[in-house]
């Protein structure tokens, strides 16, 4: 059972969460809140709440996104800052069916700071790429015919000089 | 065999698709429509866009009269285009007009359309391809004055103004604003002076090929945000004064004249200094400036110095480093590895004992090299070219791009590899130019670059890459 409670800060409220896949995970209240979806759902069950079901988030993925949680739970002084790119930089680093839901994760529970992370990502996996190179890279199959594809590129000439 | 998915074709919500288009460079996010029958029209929703004439209109097109349709085949699109637009947001509109009066209509109607979006990132660029020239002395006259109901509209965050005429009170009143980035233009010093106090969170502040400053250029304030400061080729009096003081300072970078620098920060650490004195093209005995100049900025993680620093820097009254040493980790030369610019890399060697890594950027442009050079020492700089500090205890990592195999570039690789105890990697870019004359082309430097692979090496753990 994976469990994320940090030994040195015993003050610090926990909440639990749980995957789709029903496992449940304890996490800093602080880095759980950093999901507008999560801290919203905390703030209408009160202390109430046993566990918080998150039926769209596998624990794989559940576990990634709060990785990145954790690390982004406080506010980072300007030294630290360089550090914590080096640290996004490696994060956003995965293969593309984690990136893929990881991304889906970051939308539902909406932490816009990962989900900007994880879209400059993907834009960054298409910038300067051929066409032909995008299609490789993301597997998306061209349903255009060579005819088609030729008006296209005719009609939008000036993007591709 | 991992299965072949389209990622994006999971993404029913189009709205995660959007953000990354968006992301993109505008050209860059039209090509998309190439991709697939989906993909077609998902750039028309981008919240970045840049219409640029310079897309449309191509320099080397020979007749006047083929520009002309050009011009009117780009001013068609950006017309058909914001006419289709049906997003209720706009993060970033970008404008390059080279003529602009005689399209005021259209860039007011972007300007309008933009602002009704709630654009939070502005930017014109008037400029006519020909002012980018060499010649700093230019003057040209702004043709395009920003309409006034731009500064009422508090949302703009950034802020890029080349040759267009702005109001610095209108400019003040834009309380968010984050970066502003002036060019081909006359900025004086009280304007900026104004603008300092005003800006309250700006934090990056950008003057290109601007003129009007005079004999000094302040910028300053206790309660300063500006972490970026860019100067880059404006025209000032000889031997002006430039007073820096920004507490919070992260990245510096100047291309210009050398001046007489007053630079205090209280940052800790400036994590990345660029230092081009291109503009130079004699010789003069600036070392001590130049000395002073970069301790003034140290520490520094990247610090990007020039050809005519190193030729320039040992000229001082110090002997040949800087006192106190230097606390650089990431020092990149652009150099010719001309002779002139060796005592200036020894002493750059001898001044930063914790180098980790050392870029070479090579340019094979000769006119960087003074005609009237003066060396420090009648002796050769191939004498007691020792292994420095860093070379013993800290480089790891050397990198040469646009490596040709020529003999001081040779020669400074058997010096690495000789003194560099503790190097991990020496990373080799082979030059992709073709010599004119026929004498190099990148098999030629290839070759010259296997013999590396022969040199007599220090460090147990190096590794060499040679890259094409």
């Amino acid at each position: 059972m994976a469990s994320s409670t940090s030994g040195s800060s015993s003050s610090s409220k926990v909440v639990k969460i749980r995957s789709s896949d029903n496992e449940n995970f304890e996490v800093e209240e602080a880095a759980a809140a950093r999901s507008e979806t999560i801290k919203k759902l905390l703030e209408d069950v009160g202390d109430d709440a046993d566990v918080i079901p998150l039926p769209n988030v596998d624990a794989k993925t559940l576990v990634k996104v709060m990785e990145w949680c954790k690390k982004h739970m406080d506010d980072v002084d300007e030294l630290n800052k360089e550090e914590m790119k080096t640290w996004d930089a490696e994060f956003v680093d995965m293969d593309q069916s984690c990136l893929y839901n990881v991304l889906l994760a970051a939308n539902f529970l909406n932490i816009k700071e990962l989900l900007d992370q994880l879209t400059q990502k993907v834009a960054d996996m298409i910038k300067g790429k051929s066409p032909e190179e995008i299609r490789a890279t993301f597997n998306i199959k061209n349903d255009f015919t060579p005819e088609e594809e030729a008006e296209i590129r005719k009609q939008n000439a000036w993007a591709f000089e | 065999m991992a299965e072949q998915v389209d990622m994006f074709e999971k993404l029913s919500d189009e709205s995660i698709i959007f953000i990354i288009i968006s992301s993109l460079p505008f050209k860059e996010a039209a090509r998309t429509c190439i991709l697939s029958k989906r993909w077609r029209h998902l750039w028309r929703a981008t919240k970045t866009i840049e219409f640029n004439e310079r897309f449309f209109v191509k320099g080397d097109v020979d007749s006047q009269a083929n520009r002309e349709i050009q011009r009117k085949v780009f001013v068609d699109f950006v017309i058909e285009w914001i006419n289709h637009y049906i997003e209720p947001v706009v993060d970033n509109l970008y404008l390059t007009f080279s003529r602009p009066r005689e399209s005021l209509t259209v860039i007011e109607n972007c300007i309008k359309f933009a602002l009704a979006r709630n654009v939070k990132s502005l930017g014109f660029d008037f400029t006519d391809p020909a002012w980018h020239g060499h010649d700093l002395d230019s003057r040209p006259q702004e043709s395009f004055d920003l309409p006034s109901y731009v500064y009422e509209h508090q949302a703009v965050e950034s802020l890029t103004l080349f040759s267009c005429k702005f109001s610095v009170s209108g400019v003040c009143n834009l309380r968010l604003l984050r970066q502003l980035s002036l060019g081909w233009v006359g900025v004086r010093q009280s304007s900026l002076k104004v603008l300092l106090e005003n800006c309250g969170v700006l934090e990056s502040l950008s003057l290109k090929r601007c003129w009007g400053i005079g004999r000094i250029i302040q910028i300053e304030g206790k309660n300063l945000k500006l972490k970026t400061l860019v100067i880059d080729q404006c025209r000032f009096v000889d031997n002006y004064l430039a007073i820096f003081e920004a507490p919070k300072l992260r990245v510096f970078k100047y291309s210009g004249k050398v001046a007489n620098f007053d630079i205090q920060l209280s940052t800790s650490i400036l994590a990345d200094v660029d230092l081009d004195f291109g503009y130079e093209n004699e010789f003069s005995e600036f070392g001590d400036i130049l000395h002073n100049l970069l301790c003034y900025l140290n520490p520094m993680t990247v610090l990007t110095v020039c050809s005519y620093l190193l030729q320039v820097i040992p000229s001082g009254e110090q002997e040949l480093c800087t006192k106190p040493s230097l606390d650089v980790a990431h020092l990149k030369l652009k150099t010719a590895l001309h002779d002139n610019e060796f005592w200036g890399i020894k002493y750059m060697l001898k001044s930063c004992p914790r180098l980790n890594t050392l870029t070479i950027e090579m340019s094979s442009d000769q006119s960087r090299i003074l005609p009237d050079y003066d060396p420090p020492s009648t002796q050769s700089w191939k004498e007691s070219f020792i292994g420095y500090k860093c070379l013993r205890n800290k480089l790891k990592v050397v990198q040469i791009k646009g490596f040709k195999g020529n003999y001081n570039e040779l020669y400074l690789v058997d010096y690495v590899l000789y003194f560099g105890r503790v190097m991990e990697n020496l990373n080799i870019y082979i030059s992709k130019e073709v010599d004119v004359n026929g004498n190099g082309s990148p098999q030629v430097y290839l070759s010259r670059a296997r013999q590396i692979l022969q040199f007599k090496r220090t460090s147990p753990r190096l590794q060499i890459s040679i890259l094409i």
